[in-house]
C-alpha cells in the first residue's frame, strides 16, 4: 500500500510518530540554533537573537504540547471514538517535520543581514544595510520554504487531527480551527514567560 | 474459480434484498418464504472480512494494524465505522 503525502497518518501514528516527529524536531532545533531560527509559536518562523540549544528545544516543545492539548481537548468532547493521547500527540509531532526545511537554508544563508536590509527598504525599520547577492537569494529560499512548511505542516496536522480523533466535516474544520488559535495563544505566552527568549 | 458474492442490496433500486427461497443441495428440498438476511450478511464484502480479521485476532487492533500496514487509528476508525452501520441496520425496521 502506498503511503499518501498528504496524509501519512493512514500508515503511521502513536509512539512511532513521536519518536520520528520528536527526532527531526529535534534535528530541525539544532539547524535553528546555527542559524538563529525560532519556532516561538506553532505557526511561527522567525529570525532572532543566538540562544543556547535547549532554548530552541523548549519553544518546539511547548508548541507541541499546547496544540496536542487543545486537540485532545476537542477530541474528548466532540469524538464518540476512544481517541488515544499518544496518537495526537505523536501525529501532531509528525506533523511538524516540514520545519526542517526553513531551518536547513536558516543554516545554510546568513539571513541576519538580508532580514535588516529588507526591513530598512520596506518599512523603514533599523540603518541601511549593504547586502551581497547571495543573501538577498538566501532570503528569498527562505521566505519561499517558509511558506511551502507552514502550508505543509497545517495540511498535515489536520489529516492528523481528522485520524487521531475520527472526526470528520464541519466538526473537525472548526475545532482544528480554534484549537489552533487557542494554542497559539498558550504557546506565545508559554514561551514569553516560562523561556523569555 | 470465480468467487461468488452473496448481492445484499437491490442492484436496481439499492434497497436492502431478502431471501426468498432456500434450497437443500443433497435432495433439492426448495423452502420458499420471506426471509430477512442476518445482520453481519448484510454489510458487504470488505466490511465481513474486517470483522472476520477482527475476530481472529481477538480484538486486538494493534495486531490488526500490524497485519494491514495501516496506523492503530485508522484501523479503529474502520471498526467505528462498522459499528456505526451495524447500529443503522440494527434500527431499520425490518420489511
Amino acid at each position: 500500500m502506498k503511503t499518501n503525502i498528504w496524509n501519512p497518518y493512514e500508515r503511521i501514528a502513536g509512539t512511532k510518530a513521536l519518536l520520528w516527529g520528536l527526532g527531526l524536531t529535534f534535528i530541525a532545533c539544532y539547524f535553528g540554533y546555527l542559524g538563529k531560527i525560532h519556532f516561538d509559536g506553532i505557526m511561527d518562523i522567525h529570525i532572532g537573537k543566538s540562544h543556547p540549544y535547549i532554548i530552541y528545544v523548549s519553544e518546539a516543545l511547548i508548541n507541541l504540547v499546547s496544540i496536542s492539548l487543545f486537540l485532545y481537548l476537542a477530541s474528548l468532547i466532540l469524538s464518540k471514538s476512544k481517541i488515544r493521547l499518544i496518537d495526537i500527540v505523536g501525529t501532531q509531532a509528525f506533523s511538524r517535520i516540514p520545519l526542517i526545511l526553513p531551518a536547513i537554508f536558516g543554516a545554510i544563508f546568513p539571513l541576519e543581514q538580508a532580514s535588516a536590509y529588507f526591513l530598512y527598504k520596506y518599512a523603514n525599520m533599523g540603518s541601511p544595510v549593504n547586502i551581497s547577492t547571495f543573501e538577498i537569494v538566501g532570503f528569498i529560499f527562505f521566505l519561499f520554504s517558509n511558506f511551502l512548511a507552514i502550508i505543509w505542516m497545517i495540511i498535515w496536522m489536520y489529516q492528523a487531527y481528522k485520524v487521531s480523533s475520527n472526526l470528520s466535516g464541519t466538526k473537525a474544520v472548526t475545532s482544528f480551527i480554534i484549537s489552533i488559535l487557542l494554542a497559539e495563544i498558550l504557546s506565545k505566552l508559554s514561551i514569553y514567560f516560562i523561556i523569555k527568549p | 474459480m470465480i468467487t461468488k458474492n452473496l448481492p445484499v442490496s437491490c442492484p436496481s433500486c439499492d434497497s436492502q434484498l431478502r431471501v426468498k427461497s432456500l434450497v437443500c443441495s443433497a435432495c433439492d428440498t426448495i423452502i420458499e418464504g420471506q426471509f430477512d438476511l442476518p445482520l453481519l450478511a448484510k454489510m458487504d464484502k470488505k466490511e465481513q472480512d474486517f470483522i472476520l480479521s477482527f475476530v481472529k485476532h481477538s480484538g486486538s487492533l494493534k495486531e490488526m494494524a500490524k497485519e494491514m500496514g495501516l496506523s492503530y487509528p485508522s484501523v479503529r476508525n474502520l471498526l467505528d465505522a462498522i459499528i456505526n452501520k451495524l447500529n443503522q441496520l440494527e434500527q431499520q425496521p425490518e420489511v
